[in-house]
């Protein structure tokens, strides 16, 4: 290759001097803080939206199909859009994570939520449950693992969005560690820092799923939808 | 849902959207979003214009290139995981972490390398692509009935028989499930890519839109876009439709 | 309106229609199952034993006709019935106990109360040592009993079991129809008993219904009478039993698909 491509070494001791000097931990602050809220509010409004699309056909027909095309479309392309309406600050960061979390987490959510076993549901109605009780006790408990299923993958979204938005919109954090290393030709710590989020978010993903397979163990997992 | 007794189709609330959004548009409610029959005045104006042909051309290119690549890679990488023991646990792991990292972050690694035109587009197309295509083509032959290996072999099939008869056909609904969302993730690549590397094709024609805010012809091909990726992902889900009345039974 | 059934039926089902479309899965039914005894529903798939048992169930409604339950009309679930499912239904979130005491649960009984009437039951069908196994720890025997004690727990008149032990295998089925003898005996409850299982159903009824399809209609009833006393081992081989297997059978027969 070239001298663009260091070794793993020298990319590792740039990561280092990263730790030391404490700027990767200011820059994952940064990075982490637009992703974390963003997820929280994705979290929050698509399971709820979700559950509301999952138990009312109207509501399902009405608002399933935009978060549809949304799962299908390339939202990256609303990344200028958002810049031009709420600047280039931390509300359109918080919007680009939101953007690309959000479809992934009520499409799973509706789809648990409306493909409760029937029979299920059949037992909670044969034993005199209320509407209410079935919701709460039946159709949240066996939607549930999909749920969090969405989840994670929301969260997984919400990592692309948060660094798209940092290495576009505004230089902070982590994404700012890699285009400034990158024009001011310092390809070890370019690469360190990209190792970094790819380590973290990879270790993070992997931790969800192994949370989720303990919490639901023993629990029929029906096809989780990307 | 039901009205008047008639079932309304499924994705029918987008009529009611698009009205609604054009009586946002008539009403000026916010200069970001003009009426809906703007923008397709707009778009009846510049589709047939050198740059919007050209940024079409560009970001067609690419896409498929990348897809190509991702595909032709992908598939037989991914049946020899699902054949082959020791690749698949070499291979495994990287597929799994490259499927859920935020391959976002690898795009600075691609301009660095490979510098910032077509090439790179392409690759980060291919890259967005290639994982859950590798990932549901094995998992299509992992899951072959072995019953039905055991029936090619009794019957005596030749490799190539057995392969294109049967074990073709066995895989193909999870194969074809994963280009379908290779494909999407493709177009999320292909564009992630013009906004990063090279502003080039749509990525070149969003920045330039909003920069002179010019809502119209950014909504146009915006909208554009977005039919081009959903009329692809709904023609890969009617193949798979296709095969799906054996998919369940296997 | 409230027809008096007679004291010696418990449910009473009278012309009932249940059309889906244009498809007319039940017409014209009437049929009376005696209080304290097992009653199947015979028949091929698709003469609408199950949706007939749904409708005096209270869980699907009837197109029209009706059905009375110990003198009132049925308009949908009530605490005098109670169902066992095929597919067991059971919450696989939930421990045994939580399980059988689900129905409890529903009706608003406090948890220290219908823990303890959980548990009698729980031993009652014999999984006694399982409470706090989970679903996907037990045999298909075991859920189905899970099943059964949370229906036995809510103390309803009637029991209805939509083909319960169908899902299991032949040595269970044989166990569990052996019980469900001794169960009829002992509970002072009405059953009914859909299967299509021949058999089964002139092995544990009192009465059974034959019902065939298209359309559907109850063609006989049959009680077998004398053998029902004996022992269990020595039924399957008493000159009565056979015989009626063997008649039901050629009923049966020219409708099997």
């Amino acid at each position: 290759m070239s001298f663009a491509f260091p070794t793993f070494l020298e990319s590792m001791e740039a990561l280092w001097i990263l730790t030391v000097k404490g700027t990767i931990f200011t820059a994952y602050a940064e990075t982490l803080k637009p992703l974390a809220v963003g997820v929280l509010i994705s979290a929050f409004l698509g399971v709820g939206i979700g559950i509301w699309i999952g138990l009312s056909r109207t509501f399902d027909w009405l608002v399933s199909p935009i978060f549809v095309v949304m799962q299908s479309a390339p939202l990256a392309a609303l990344i200028p859009l958002l810049i031009m309406v709420y600047g280039i600050g931390m509300t359109s960061k918080v919007f680009v994570v939101c953007i690309m979390a959000m479809p992934v987490i009520v499409l799973n959510t509706a789809g648990s939520v409306r493909n409760t076993s029937v029979s299920l549901i059949e037992m909670g109605k044969s034993f005199l449950g209320t509407r209410k009780d079935i919701i709460l006790k039946v159709v949240l408990p066996s939607a549930s693992p999909i749920i969090f299923a969405g989840l994670r993958l929301g969260i997984s979204a919400g990592f692309i969005g948060a660094i798209l938005s940092e290495l576009k919109i505004t230089p902070t954090g982590v994404g700012d560690i890699i285009t400034y290393s990158r024009s001011i030709a310092d390809y070890p710590s370019m690469y360190a820092a990209i190792f970094s989020i790819i380590v973290f978010a990879v270790l993070f993903l992997n931790v969800l799923e192994r949370i989720e397979k303990r919490l639901f163990k023993g629990s029929n997992n029906e096809f989780v939808k990307d | 849902m039901k009205l008047f007794g008639y079932q309304l189709p499924a994705m029918s609330s987008l009529l009611v959207w698009g009205i609604l959004w054009e009586a946002v548009g008539q009403l000026e409610l916010t200069f970001f979003l003009p009426a809906l029959s703007d923008i397709f005045v707009t778009l009846s104006e510049i589709y047939s214009t050198k740059p919007f042909i050209k940024a079409l051309t560009e970001t067609a290119q690419a896409f498929f290139l990348g897809t190509f690549f991702a595909i032709s890679i992908g598939i037989p990488v991914g049946i020899l995981m699902g054949k082959n023991r020791l690749i698949d646990e070499i291979l495994l792991p990287w597929v799994n972490v490259f499927l859920s990292a935020p391959l976002t972050a690898l795009v600075p690694v691609l301009m660095v390398l490979f510098g910032f035109g077509l090439k790179s587009i392409i690759i980060t197309t291919a890259l967005f692509a290639i994982w859950i295509i590798v990932l549901n083509a094995r998992a299509g032959v992992k899951q072959i009935n072995p019953s039905l290996v055991e029936m090619a072999h009794s019957f005596g099939a030749s490799p190539m028989d057995a392969f294109l008869k049967i074990y073709f056909w066995a895989a193909l609904p999870e194969i074809l499930s994963g280009v379908r969302i290779g494909f999407i993730r493709a177009v999320k690549g292909v564009i992630i890519g013009q906004l990063l590397i090279s502003i080039v094709g749509f990525g070149a024609l969003f920045e330039l839109y909003s920069q002179q805010f010019l809502m119209s012809h950014f909504w146009a091909v915006l909208l554009v876009l977005f039919a081009l990726a959903f009329s692809i992902s709904e023609f890969l889900a009617s193949l798979e439709r296709k095969v799906a009345y054996y998919a369940a039974k296997r | 309106m409230n027809i008096q059934t007679t004291s010696t039926n418990a449910v009473a089902v009278r012309n009932v229609f249940k059309n889906y479309g244009e498809v007319e899965a039940l017409q014209d039914l009437s049929l009376d199952f005696p209080k304290g005894e097992l009653t199947s529903l015979l028949g091929p798939s698709g003469c609408g034993k199950t949706t007939l048992l749904k409708i005096i169930a209270g869980l699907l409604p009837a197109t029209s006709g009706e059905v009375i339950v110990n003198g009132k009309t049925v308009s949908g679930p009530g605490p005098d019935r109670a169902f066992v499912f095929q597919d067991f239904a059971l919450l696989p979130w939930a421990d045994v106990i939580r399980n059988v005491a689900f129905g409890l649960e529903l009706r608003g009984v406090a948890k220290t109360e219908r823990e303890a009437i959980a548990e009698k039951y729980i031993s009652n069908v014999g999984l006694s040592g399982f409470e706090h196994k989970f679903p996907d720890q037990l045999s298909g025997g075991m859920r189905q009993r899970v099943g059964l004690a949370r229906a036995l727990s809510v103390d309803a008149e009637v029991l209805l079991m939509d083909e319960p032990f169908s899902a299991v295998d032949e040595q269970t089925r044989r166990k569990f129809q052996e019980d469900l003898l001794n169960l009829v005996k002992h509970e002072n409850k009405t059953f009914l008993f859909v299967t299509h299982s021949i058999e089964e159903a002139v092995y544990v009824s009192d009465q059974i219904a034959l019902l065939l399809p298209r359309p559907s209609r109850v063609s006989e009833i049959i009680r077998p009478g004398g053998f029902r006393d004996k022992d269990v081992d020595s039924i399957r081989r008493d000159p009565e039993y056979l015989d009626i297997v063997d008649r039901i059978w050629k009923s049966l027969r020219s409708y099997v698909e």
